[in-house]
């Protein structure tokens, strides 16, 4: 584990001026930023862990003038079981359900849930065995040659292949979610563009666009009478990211939809005729390539993730199907 | 001599079949109070951890540690220089290079990518394909090529030969022209998974003067001691090894589990204990996964009524070993041999070694991968002749009553696998469920929106080589105690609850003893108990408890004399075979009112007994009561004569249900029937347990748990649960899980117990012919799993 100070905030501004002075991050449940320290995966660790779980009154879930508002630090388990995001964002309390198991949703916060680091196989490996594009200046992305099952399906940003790892992240941006931070507002769509320019540093690493020194302090999900909902597939019905998730926020027969796992951001499909559900899922997933280059020998390729284009399409269908 | 009437009536036992628990050791997990290698001096010790390497092949030309030394905390590098079971020559990417003793774990951690390791890298062979290519690089492994031939077995019908040797192919291709139907198949590469899903593994190690001491997690505790005494050039009596739980000793088995590298550690820092521990990643990065096989099986069939008779069978298997030359890749299609009477064959499996890790077995000798291809191959020939391929199976089985195939001198001790098949039918319900044609069926549709999810069911069994690895060198000791109670002991490992219970109740059994009076005393330590063996699953726990079970025999025989010079039986009993004992309380046997107790015998704690085990599978003769050198329990009749020699092996059948979603490839296991033959259930709760360890193994290996490897440079890089894809509770239902233990009540070891749990490998391959019933194609696991994704790119849909 990499050796690294502590220090608890009180305020979010606190918080931010001790990121803009130090080589530091935010530690929130700790859920994923414990396993990079431990794990050592990348050489842009910081020095400095800033906990904000002592920032008081921070995990508050309210209506307050046609936005649902909750703080950075809810836990996961709060968001999942809370009435008032069931039925009025239930895309968001699905996908909160949704998350790991028990243990790290009753840890885990929404803040730390979208900010959380790529779940890449290789950008993951211990000790930096693998110095990829997001780590290093000049790496490489060893996916595209290697393992690219869990990959994107819609290319890469950046000459990364990696997905954005959060299932809360593809509801907000379905919801058309504000993020407020100590910066400023967010429209989630745009918070979750990943800093491509900045890749091989810290900033580069992260699956949105904040600032080092930006803590995200609330999300704010406007109210509507539109319907929602959120359906993950992974491999494992626990404790597993998702490969392919989508949310769909139904208004008649327009719909907003957000897909997980399959690219970099949550990728954004506005104003979907959904009359016909199983056109929607074509329509969505039109684009799409997926990974997939046939062996020297003629074999298959064995890390194809073509697979995913066909189970969105039918998400897509169901997810309409079910609202 | 043993003169004692030693021979059990099944319907006469008093402790065996019991469901009690008597080894509390589940108890000391669940409360914290089992000491695991790494409890052991806590907070008194350094810490010790692995650098692997980061090149798949080549030379270490140099490790600077200069920088590593200077981070505080840091004690000491080790090098292969320091090292003797280290090899400078690198063959696979993760293997050890170097080592870091510091004052604590973390420290240790922080300081491997510190040291600095120069190699000379040379081209290396990861994918067992590429390996097999004219021109591909040598992976270093085998002098001259990456493939060798690991096992064969031929047999011609017309000329009655029959051969196990590589040397003497006496098999006739020309057989296959008297077919009437001939049908070849052939099946990619079978998945991969690692063989250490627990805890990472760990050696606590010290010294005192000379003598090195260490507490390890092991599944073979004697043979590591003898690896640590050869590497520090050691006389193994100053080399003192214990291995009290296991853990981390899974997948190691009988390899080093870290003991070298933390005694060379220690003697480094004075002598001063020290924890070596690898982090998960290094566990899965240098330790045993399974090894993938892919096959062409080619077979003849003759017309036989409404059926079909195997007549003739061609088939290679190919396996990858990684690094590892002895990987027991030989006998992948065992139960196609002997499950089958087929007069014609030529079985041939080759290894392929790679620069990946050491792949050996997980969890079975007749290896998942094997079963999986052979019945598959079955179950599609079935298909193409028209015929129900689980009658198909049942007209071509084996039988009790016919010598082994190959070796016609060899009866097969037991043979229930028509029993077990039938059991699992029945169980399921498979006659009126199963379906010839694939989407024929559909069940509940979840979705509600119109999709279909398609109903399959399968039956697959099979005859298990599992049980068949030597016993005969375990040992164990029974000590009596001054109160009457008896201590037992041997330098195994206390794995489970199940073996060390079979152990206490076959005592208790044999000696008339109370259960509760036969106490564990201290297994896993090399310098108290005997020769442990290695402790693979329900084979030890046979030949262990044999050992026991003459140890107790051996007991018996001495406390029956202490009995005969003291009162009431002074004078009234002349020879121990006048006395019998049940419940703790000897009896004279003419006269049931002359008793005394084990305690009131006082017979002090000077009385022990030792006993060996033996060799389980292998030849053993019966005699005219059908038991085996004491104990093990034969049907004795028209085929099996005393004298005659049989074999001892496991076998299983399963039934799987499943449901597959076509659109998005996904399958849900609705239901497993596991029968397995447990010869005679000892500890029944033991046992439903062991079946069901079986049974979840192979539901998870089939669809989910899984080592991924980097196609360029070998490394294993599924290094966490989630990346490895460790099933839960909400993927594996137990509940849909229905768990048979079927008695043959002829089996080797005491009082007939079977090898189990292993032999559940054939859920692996229902579960695949059942998805094929389901949709009508095979799916290739292509070294992963029978996925969704899998499923899709079968039906061509992704
Ligand atoms: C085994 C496992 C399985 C998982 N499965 C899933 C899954 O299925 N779906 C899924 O979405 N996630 C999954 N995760 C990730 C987990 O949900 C997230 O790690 C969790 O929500 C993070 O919350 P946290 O509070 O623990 O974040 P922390 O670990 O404390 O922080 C994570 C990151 O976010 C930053 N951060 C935290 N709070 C803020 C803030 N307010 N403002 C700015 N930056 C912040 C930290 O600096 C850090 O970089 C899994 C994690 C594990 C270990
Ligand atoms: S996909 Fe992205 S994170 Fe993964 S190896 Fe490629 S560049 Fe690195």
């Amino acid at each position: 584990m990499k050796d690294f100070a502590h220090v608890n905030a009180t305020s979010f501004d606190e918080a931010a001026a001790l990121l803009a002075k130090d080589n530091a991050a935010v530690i929130a449940g700790g859920t994923d930023i414990i396993y990079s320290m431990k794990g050592m995966n990348t050489p842009n660790l910081p020095d400095t862990l800033v906990n904000i779980k002592t920032i008081a009154d921070a995990d508050y879930i309210k209506e307050e003038g046609g936005f649902i508002k909750i703080g950075a630090l809810a836990k996961l388990t709060a968001i999942a079981k809370s009435s008032v995001v069931k039925s009025k964002a239930t895309a968001l309390a699905e996908a909160a359900e949704l998350v790991a198991s028990p243990e790290l949703r009753n840890m885990g916060t929404i803040g730390g849930n979208i900010c959380q680091k790529p779940r890449c196989i290789y950008y993951r490996n211990e000790f930096n065995n693998f110095p990829c594009a997001r780590k290093v200046k000049g790496g490489t992305c060893y996916a595209i040659t290697g393992v690219h099952r869990y990959h994107s399906i819609f290319g890469g940003v950046g000459g990364c292949m990696a997905v954005c790892p959060s299932d809360t992240a593809v509801a907000l941006v379905a919801l058309k979610a504000k993020i407020v931070t100590t910066k400023k507002t967010w429209e989630a769509a745009d918070f979750f563009k990943v800093p491509n320019k900045e890749f091989g540093t810290a900033r580069g690493e992260q699956i949105n666009a904040l600032d080092l020194d930006e803590i995200v302090k609330e999300i704010q999900v406007p109210v509507t009478s539109a319907k929602s909902t959120y359906k993950k597939w992974a491999f494992r019905k626990a404790i597993d990211f998702p490969q392919v998730s989508v949310a769909v926020v139904k208004d008649g027969n327009s719909a907003e939809i957000a897909l997980g796992g399959v690219y970099n951001e949550p990728k954004a499909f506005s104003g979907v005729n959904c009359a016909d559900p199983a056109k929607a899922g074509d329509e969505c997933l039109a684009k799409a390539t997926g990974m997939n280059t046939p062996r020297a020998d003629g074999q298959a390729d064995r890390y194809s993730n073509t697979y995913k284009i066909q189970i969105a399409k039918v998400m897509v269908k169901r997810a309409i199907g079910s609202l | 001599m043993i003169t004692l009437d030693d021979s059990v009536k099944l319907s006469d036992y008093k402790v065996l079949r019991n469901p009690a628990i008597h080894d509390q050791s589940i108890m000391k997990i669940l409360t914290g109070k089992a000491d695991f290698a790494a409890d052991h001096f806590a907070g008194h010790k350094y810490f010790g951890a692995i650098k692997c390497s980061t090149i798949a092949h080549g030379e270490v030309v140099s490790v600077d540690a200069s920088e590593a030394m200077k981070l505080p905390g840091v004690k000491a590098v080790i090098t292969a220089d320091d090292c003797p079971v280290w090899n400078k020559t690198i063959t696979w990417y993760g293997q050890d290079v170097a080592g870091v003793v510091a004052d604590n774990w973390y420290t240790a951690i922080r300081a491997l990518p510190l040291i600095k390791v120069t190699y000379k890298e040379a081209a290396a062979s990861v994918d067992p394909d590429y390996a097999i290519q004219e021109g591909a690089p040598l992976t270093g492994i085998l002098p001259n090529s990456n493939i060798g031939t690991a096992g064969v077995c031929f047999r011609d019908a017309k000329t009655d030969k029959r051969s196990t040797s590589a040397a003497n192919n006496v098999f006739d291709p020309s057989t296959f022209n008297e077919c009437d139907v001939i049908k070849e198949y052939t099946f990619g590469w079978t998945t991969t998974y690692p063989h250490n899903e627990l805890e990472a593994h760990q050696t606590t190690a010290w010294w005192v003067g000379d003598d090195v001491y260490y507490y390890t997690g092991c599944q073979d505790i004697t043979s590591n001691k003898s690896t640590v005494a050869n590497a520090l050039g050691m006389a193994l009596n100053k080399v003192h090894a214990v291995t009290h739980f296991n853990c981390g000793g899974f997948g190691g088995k009988t390899s080093d589990i870290l003991a070298p590298q933390a005694c060379i550690m220690s003697k480094k820092v004075g002598g001063y204990p020290v924890l070596c521990k690898n982090s998960r990643q290094m566990n899965v990065l240098n330790r045993g996964h399974n090894f993938p096989t892919r096959s062409r099986i080619k077979f003849g069939v003759k017309k036989d009524g409404n059926n079909y008779k195997f007549h003739a069978c061609d088939a290679e298997f190919w396996s990858d070993g990684g690094v590892n030359s002895f990987s027991p890749v030989g006998n992948v299609f065992f139960g196609l041999q002997k499950t089958y009477i087929i007069p014609n064959i030529s079985l041939v499996a080759y290894r392929i070694q790679t620069n990946t890790p050491t792949r050996g077995y997980w969890r079975c000798v007749n290896d998942p991968c094997g079963a999986m291809n052979y019945d598959s191959a079955i179950d599609k020939l079935a298909y193409d002749l028209g015929v129900d391929p689980y009658d198909l199976r049942l007209n071509n089985l084996g039988n009790q009553s016919l010598p082994d195939q190959d070796v016609p001198t060899m009866y097969w001790g037991s043979f229930p696998i028509k029993e077990e098949l039938e059991l699992a039918a029945q169980k399921s319900g498979y006659k009126t469920k199963h379906k010839m044609a694939p989407k024929s069926q559909t069940v509940d549709d979840i979705y509600h929106n119109g999709d279909k999810r398609w109903y399959g069911i399968a039956i697959t069994g099979h005859e298990d080589s599992h049980g068949s690895s030597s016993g005969s060198g375990r040992g164990g000791i029974v000590k009596a105690q001054t109160d009457g109670t008896f201590l037992v002991t041997t330098a195994s490992a206390r794995g489970c609850s199940g073996g060390t219970t079979v152990c206490t109740n076959v005592v208790a059994e044999t000696l008339g003893a109370k259960p509760e009076d036969v106490k564990l005393g201290e297994w896993g330590n090399t310098d108290v108990g005997l020769n442990a063996g290695i402790q693979a699953g329900s084979s030890h726990t046979i030949s262990i408890s044999s050992a026991f079970y003459n140890a107790a025999i051996e007991m018996r025989y001495k406390i029956f004399q202490v009995a005969l010079t003291k009162a009431p039986f002074k004078g009234v009993a002349t020879s121990v075979d006048d006395l019998y004992a049940e419940d703790s309380v000897v009896y004279l046997k003419k006269d049931k009112s002359v008793s005394a107790t084990f305690k009131s015998l006082n017979w002090g704690n000077n009385i022990a007994a030792s006993g060996q085990g033996w060799t389980v599978g292998a030849a053993g003769t019966v005699d005219e009561v059908g038991r085996r050198n004491g104990g093990a329990w034969r049907s004795v009749g028209n085929y099996i004569k005393p004298g005659q020699a049989v074999y001892t092996y496991g076998s299983a059948a399963a039934a799987t249900e499943v449901a597959v979603d076509e659109e998005t490839g996904q399958v849900e296991i609705l239901h497993i029937w596991n029968v397995v033959d447990t010869g005679t259930t000892m500890f029944k709760n033991g046992a439903l347990k062991e079946i069901g360890c079986g049974a979840e193994a192979f539901h998870n290996q089939a669809f989910f748990y899984n080592t991924v490897y980097d196609p360029n440079t070998g490394a294993v890089i599924s290094t966490n649960y989630t990346e490895a894809m460790f099933p839960t509770y909400m993927d594996m239902k137990t509940e849909n899980h229905d768990l048979i233990d079927y008695e043959s009540f002829d089996a080797g070891g005491p009082f007939g117990c079977h090898g189990i749990a292993e032999p559940c490998v054939t859920n692996y391959s229902s579960v695949l012919c059942a998805i094929y019933n389901a949709i009508g194609v095979w799916v290739d696991p292509q070294m992963a799993q029978m996925s969704a994704d899998r499923v899709l790119k079968a039906l061509g849909k992704a």
